[in-house]
């Protein structure tokens, strides 16, 4: 029984791994090319399917490295961050698939089971993950219960928008999104999809995080770029902007493909993309926002970074790059709390500010003259820059070469002037981490910025978690408290009402009620409660209200099929506003009362049921939340009315007062 | 021999039984190891923590709800909620939070412990189901109020912020008890701010700007949330739907106004800087915000307070932007729309003995780490109650 030890997870668990911790989990398919290509658990990597493999495995020749090879299949740097891994691995399950099995075929069903455990084991004992785990149930289960959280290689070769996601629009965030026809975004965890890395033919990437594992498709330090930054609101991201533009272009120029990323891709690797946005195609920054949005719509940079755009933006109209009426919402800011806040405070040198200065009174005294520039520039980036530098040139360069980083940037930069005023944009220098990931990525053991993290749990998480959705499927047990009979009239409702059918131990829920004197007589008055079972089966069909199927409004002042239509209704209790005519006249409202009202003691009769179509409902855990609640015990059948109600009422738990 | 998965584990077998439940959506069996005075098992819902089913406890004659928490260890995240939420549970009595009856695990060592079950009260209706089927008279609105407060006022007293109030985690029962459930995120006060814990942890309806903006947070935050629920069972809509953090803060100001600069000036300079960036709004009126034609006007009150009027007044002071300006928890419970509920025993309830040390939120423990101190919590907790007939 030594099976026992596997550590096993759950489909339910590798659910919630996928969909709380994408950036911390590896799925790992153990299956075969085919059976990957077809399906597979979304963002799983196929190894460990090939028969060479699988026997040096057994024969024990294959040692550590040579199995973390296989997983990270090219980078060493990310290897570092393994320890924050959760390796979850699947296969299929023994019996029955041995037919649809073609390149694994090799294998002995039963030996599927053992080459998992084997696996698991090995890849434990290299410590180099948090945990490995072994899918219970196998992939076909999975996919059974989770096929929103599989995904075919197919659909990705062909249409790499789409291959976001079939299904999620919240959990996981959006997946690899196509921003331009060379830059992605993505998460940490598509980051280290090579498949789907391959398929879209990105071979660069720019990774803002501190600690997360360089991608797995980078061959070349130079095709690397880390931004060393967390999700906070200390952080300064806009230092980085010019550098990025530099490192963008080039890899547009190559006709490369970029994957920007951070942990989660919808705070820090956004931003960037913005930034970009904003420059390539001179927008500003609420448009690039905007663009960005519309193609992933998960982004939510923080406040810290919108005003780092913002600042951004005021460069990029003091540098001619945007128009003065670029400006998302022209210079407000100035005008209410002076121009101070223009820029950064932090702008180092007096050398970037003399190259303001032109533009910025060209702006002012000559709108037209940026605009002039802007139109030579026209639409491509290098020209613009050129014709801006030109116009820059004579102040900017003198600034130019103090800061170091320039030297790097500076060999592409050549072929347009544009370097140089990116250069001057006035930011703040910050040491850069281009080319160094793997120290960095070691350097640091720093948790995932909790922000990103936890935002899947906060978004998504919760509502599946909480116990509060279970209980949401318990039908009302309301029933079991006394009942109020309706009478022919509502105020006769009143009347009726301190004698209830109490009928079983509940009967306590409504006697303080009675207590009540003005308050509750008021509010009585003015709702009846309805039981339909109780309706059903005593009340004569003479009364005068009648609440509809839906719910609310009592209508139909027609006697005679009451009765029979209230049973239909099948709702346990339908309250519905009072205002049948004879009880709206008579207000017994402000009846005599007591200063102190008694505590609402029944939550019938403590408002107007609403019926549901009326309501718009726009809560986000609507989705998950099963419909539940005052009208799903509802059966179709009048016989199934009253045992519906006696089952569920003897549901009722004493609830603790 | 080579039999994988789901063979259980030895249990004793004569003081707890196996049930096999069936989650009717995703088609998917679980298997509850649980002590046999538990009865009657009929699913209730599955989520991503595990199974919760409603039983009959035959000791007590109560109808319970018992969550399986199935390998809460599978990752960090996980554990380290499923501590705090058994920590939190078994520690903080108060008869407007959710209450443990019971807990235990049919594992007899660490290395077979895969199971906790947590057996609480069951309740009838969530918040939110409640809102938006019930048009809530004013006695009932203001009631729920108050018991809100008097949950989060015990949560404050025994050093918890609850941080994620909101709707579905707040559940009445048919005689208009409310309870809050889900200590999911709740963290000690008094915590590094320096952290900033993430914009995310407050659902994001219900987040304080504070929060959204990235200023240091108090317990405050529950208050305003407390002031969205409110708004909400009068609304039957909720009121700051925002679709990202940047559509959320401007829900809020363009309902309340733009804060004036002194509280910008908190902000970080970038942030500050977008802030003042953005249109500026009056404030509008709360009379339009919330109101007359969405309360019950035959169910006011004006002799206790029970008015439109009254009720604006509160929701105002609970919904400032600014948290210095905004209602403590004590301010709003002396307040008159809810003051009339007022019982000293619930109010100022002793506060509960609190285990739970935030530290923990920052320590980075393996997934084994996490799940001995979950099983030596459920130990002890074994250890400390009959959980067989007690």
């Amino acid at each position: 029984m030594t099976v026992l030890d596997t550590v096993t997870i759950s489909t339910c668990g590798l659910a919630a791994l996928i969909r709380e911790a994408p950036d911390t989990t590896l799925v790992v398919d153990c299956r075969g090319f085919t059976e990957y290509n077809e399906s597979h658990v979304r963002h799983s990597m196929n190894a460990f399917f090939s028969k060479l493999i699988r026997r040096r495995l057994f024969e024990n020749k294959l040692d550590d490295n040579c199995l973390i090879h296989q997983l990270m299949s090219c980078s060493s740097g990310c290897t570092k961050m393994d320890e924050k891994l959760d390796l979850v691995l699947y296969a299929e399950e023994d019996k029955p698939r041995g037919n649809k099995r073609r390149i694994a075929s090799c294998n002995a069903p039963e030996s599927t089971a053992k080459i998992m455990r084997v696996l698991r084991e090995r890849l434990e004992d290299t410590d180099k993950f948090r945990s490995v785990m072994v899918l219970e149930g196998g992939f076909k289960q999975f996919a059974q219960q989770y096929p929103q959280l599989c995904e075919s290689s197919e659909g990705m070769t062909r249409l790499p928008q789409s291959l976001s996601q079939p299904c999620l629009s919240q959990p996981t965030g959006d997946g690899i999104t196509l921003i331009t026809p060379n830059i992605y975004l993505g998460s940490q965890i598509d980051s280290l999809d090579e498949t789907m890395l391959d398929a879209l033919d990105i071979s660069v990437v720019i990774n803002l995080s501190m600690t997360c594992p360089k991608s797995v498709c980078i061959k070349e330090d130079k095709n690397f770029m880390r931004i060393p930054v967390n999700d906070s609101y200390q952080e300064k991201l806009s230092p980085y902007f010019p550098m990025a533009y530099e490192f963008l272009e080039k890899c547009r120029r190559a006709g490369k493909k970029c994957l920007i990323h951070c942990l989660a891709g919808i705070s820090r690797s956004p931003t960037l993309a913005i930034s970009y946005i904003m420059r390539y195609m001179k927008m500003g920054s609420d448009d690039a926002y905007r663009y960005v949005k519309e193609r992933r719509p998960s982004i939510s940079p923080n406040f810290n970074f919108m005003g780092q755009l913002l600042e951004y933006e005021n460069v990029l109209i003091k540098d001619h790059v945007l128009d003065y009426n670029q400006a998302s919402r022209p210079h407000r800011h100035m005008d209410y709390y002076g121009p101070s806040d223009l820029c950064p405070p932090k702008v180092p040198k007096s050398a970037s500010s003399n190259c303001v200065f032109p533009g910025s009174t060209h702006d002012e005294s000559s709108p037209s003259s940026p605009s002039v520039s802007e139109g030579s520039a026209a639409s491509e980036p290098e020209t613009s820059s050129s014709a801006a530098s030109s116009s820059s040139t004579a102040s900017a360069p003198p600034s130019m070469p103090s800061t170091s980083e320039q030297g790097t940037s500076s060999g592409t930069v050549n072929v347009n002037g544009k370097r140089n005023m990116t250069m001057d944009l006035g930011l703040p220098h910050r040491p850069k981490a281009l080319g160094l990931p793997s120290r960095i990525g070691t350097s640091v053991a720093e948790l995932p910025s909790p922000s990103t993290e936890l935002s899947r749990l906060s978004f998504n998480g919760p509502e599946a978690i909480a116990p509060s959705t279970p209980i949401l499927n318990f039908t009302n047990p309301c029933f079991n408290s006394p009942i109020i009979p309706v009478a022919s009239s509502s105020r006769e409702v009143i009347l009726t009402l301190p004698t209830p059918a109490a009928s079983s131990s509940s009967s306590t829920s409504s006697e303080p009620s009675f207590d009540f004197s003005s308050f509750e007589s008021s509010s009585s008055s003015s709702i009846v409660v309805e039981n339909p079972f109780f309706a059903s089966t005593e009340v004569p069909a003479g009364s005068s209200s009648i609440s509809t199927p839906s719910g609310s409004q009592s209508t139909p002042a027609s006697a005679s099929s009451s009765a029979a239509s209230r049973c239909r209704m099948k709702g346990f209790f339908k309250v519905f506003s009072k205002k049948a005519p004879a009880s709206t006249s008579t207000p017994a409202s402000s009846t005599p009362g007591t200063s102190r009202a008694a505590r609402p003691e029944c939550l019938r009769s403590s408002g107007i049921i609403i019926s549901a179509p009326v309501l718009a409902i726009t809560e986000e855990e609507d989705a998950e939340s099963p419909e539940s609640g005052f009208n799903e015990p509802e059966v179709g059948e009048e016989d199934d009315d009253s045992v519906s109600i006696c089952s569920t009422s003897s549901l009722e738990i004493p609830c603790h007062q | 021999m080579e039999v994988d998965l789901p063979v259980h584990n030895e249990y004793d077998a004569s003081r707890f039984h196996q049930v096999t439940i069936r989650d009717p959506i995703a088609g998917a069996d679980s298997t509850f190891t649980i002590p046999t005075r538990y009865v009657n098992l009929s699913f209730l819902n599955a989520g991503a923590q595990g199974t919760v089913v409603m039983a009959d406890d035959l000791v007590t004659t109560q109808r319970v709800a018992i969550k399986k928490m199935q390998q809460p260890f599978v990752m960090t995240m996980s554990a380290k909620r499923a501590y705090r939420e058994f920590i939190l549970l078994t520690t903080i009595k108060h008869p407007n939070i959710i209450r443990l009856l019971n807990a235990f695990t049919p594992d007899t060592s660490l290395s077979t412990f895969r199971e906790v079950y947590l057996v609480m009260e069951l309740m009838t209706h969530n918040l939110h189901e409640v809102i938006h089927r019930l048009r809530l008279d004013h006695k009932t609105l203001s009631f729920f109020v108050y018991q809100s407060l008097c949950a989060i006022k015990h949560l404050h007293n025994s050093g918890v912020i609850h941080r994620d109030l909101k709707p579905s985690n707040i559940v009445v029962n048919d005689r208009c008890v409310l309870k809050v459930l889900d200590f999911g995120l709740a963290r000690k006060k008094n915590v590094d701010t320096s952290m900033r814990m993430s914009d995310y942890v407050v659902t994001r309806y219900y987040r304080a700007p504070e929060v959204i903006l990235g200023l240091p947070y108090s317990e405050k935050v529950d208050i305003w949330s407390v002031g969205c629920i409110f708004a909400e069972m009068i609304n039957h809509t909720v009121l700051f739907p925002g679709k990202d953090r940047i559509d959320q803060w401007t829900k809020i100001y363009s309902v309340l106004g733009t804060p004036d600069d002194h509280f910008i000036s908190q902000l970080g300079q970038s942030a500050a800087m977008y802030v003042r960036s953005l249109p500026r709004h009056q404030a509008r009126a709360f009379s339009e915000i919330v109101p007359d034609t969405n309360f019950l006007p035959e169910t006011e009150n004006p002799r206790v307070h029970l008015t439109p009027h009254v009720a604006r007044d509160l929701l105002f002071n609970m919904l400032k932007i600014n948290p210095e300006e905004r209602y403590s928890v004590e301010d709003a419970l002396n307040h008159p729309y809810v003051k009339l509920w007022f019982k000293d025993d619930e109010v100022n309830a002793p506060a509960s003995e609190n285990r739970y040390d935030q530290e923990i939120d920052f320590a980075d423990k393996t997934l084994i780490e996490w799940k001995e101190l979950i099983f030596n919590e459920v130990q002890r907790y074994q250890a400390d109650h009959d959980i067989f007939t007690g």
